[in-house]
């Protein structure tokens, strides 16, 4: 398969509102992709490789990988009622302290800067991830810090956005 | 309705204001119990982006209040008065814009702050009046969604 190439200008980085996390609110079938990190200024996905280095009585040192856990906080992530996933997350983890559910939502990642912009970006899908809340409150405005660890079946494809919306299409196996 | 005909119209809500005659832009006369604001622009104190690209910018709009009123040289009882009048002025901004009271000229009217600082006399003159300062601060967010 041929290398993905970012549709960005070279010689100019790429912007972080280009790497986008929605939760699907909608249903399985007919999802609706709500982003997070709304007032949120710094947040990045964790890869841990699993890996572990060992060296032979020879002195060579050999390391294995595994495929990778990927993992993300979102934090302060201050209430705002327009923000529509962080309102299903409250209902899910406030209201209902439902642990079953949590971890078991339909996510989306959407790398903007990578494919063809706006019609053909890449994107993975993660079926069944762990949304967990850590905190509610602060000092002035109410945060709710949330930690998220991808999971599930993964699907890649092509994500088009469209009135900042999102559309994905899984790849073809 | 502009930020400084929204400021003026809040201004003359104030307890004391009818002790003034007249209350200009840019201008005070010489004759004793007026007023004037004077308008020193905008600055933005801090930008910032979420992850989203949704942008979160804080100004600051800054007057300077100049009052006239009457001092005779020497004058203890007007002087006194006088500052009485000055930090009252003060202490009324500080309520109204802790009780929320005050006009808001942004997108997060909860955050904002007004805040009247260091009301001084400013300068006294031979015949009987004195102009006092008070440095009258906007703080408000603007936020730009992506």
């Amino acid at each position: 398969m041929a290398d993905l190439t970012f549709n960005t200008t070279g010689g100019v980085v790429a912007e972080r509102e280009l790497l986008i996390a929605y939760l699907n609110t909608g249903t399985s079938e007919t999802p609706v992709w709500s982003p997070i990190g709304k007032r949120v200024e710094d947040s990045s996905e964790e890869l841990d490789w699993g890996d572990e280095s060992k060296t032979d009585i020879f002195g060579n040192t050999y390391t294995t990988m595994k495929k990778p856990t990927l993992t993300q906080t979102f934090d302060p992530c201050e209430l705002d009622a327009s923000d529509v996933a962080q309102v299903k997350i409250w209902n899910m983890a406030i209201r209902d302290q439902d642990a079953a559910t949590l971890s078991a939502q339909d996510m989306l990642i959407v790398h903007c800067y990578a494919g063809t912009a706006t019609t053909a970006m890449f994107a993975e899908r993660y079926s069944s991830c762990a949304i967990k809340p850590t905190g509610l409150g602060g000092s002035s405005n109410i945060g709710m810090p949330i930690d998220i660890t991808y999971g599930g079946k993964r699907t890649v494809g092509t994500a088009a956005i469209a009135a900042g919306v999102p559309t994905f299409t899984a790849t073809a196996a | 309705m502009t930020a400084l005909e929204k400021l003026k119209g809040w201004l003359a809500t104030y307890g004391g204001y009818n002790i003034l005659s007249e209350f200009y832009v840019d201008y005070t006369d010489k004759a004793p119990s007026n007023g004037g604001v004077f308008p020193s622009g905008l600055v933005e104190v801090q930008r910032s982006r979420d992850i989203l690209g949704n942008t979160t910018v804080t100004n600051q709009y800054n007057f300077g209040l100049d009052y006239v009123f009457e001092k005779p040289p020497g004058g203890d009882t007007e002087a006194t008065v006088n500052a009485d009048w000055v930090a009252d002025f003060q202490e009324w901004v500080q309520a109204q814009s802790v009780t929320g009271k005050a006009p808001t000229f942004g997108d997060e009217p909860r955050t904002e702050k007004i805040s009247a600082q260091n009301g001084m006399l400013y300068e006294a003159q031979e015949e009987g009046t004195a102009m006092y300062m008070v440095q009258l601060s906007v703080q408000f967010k603007k936020i730009f969604t992506r």
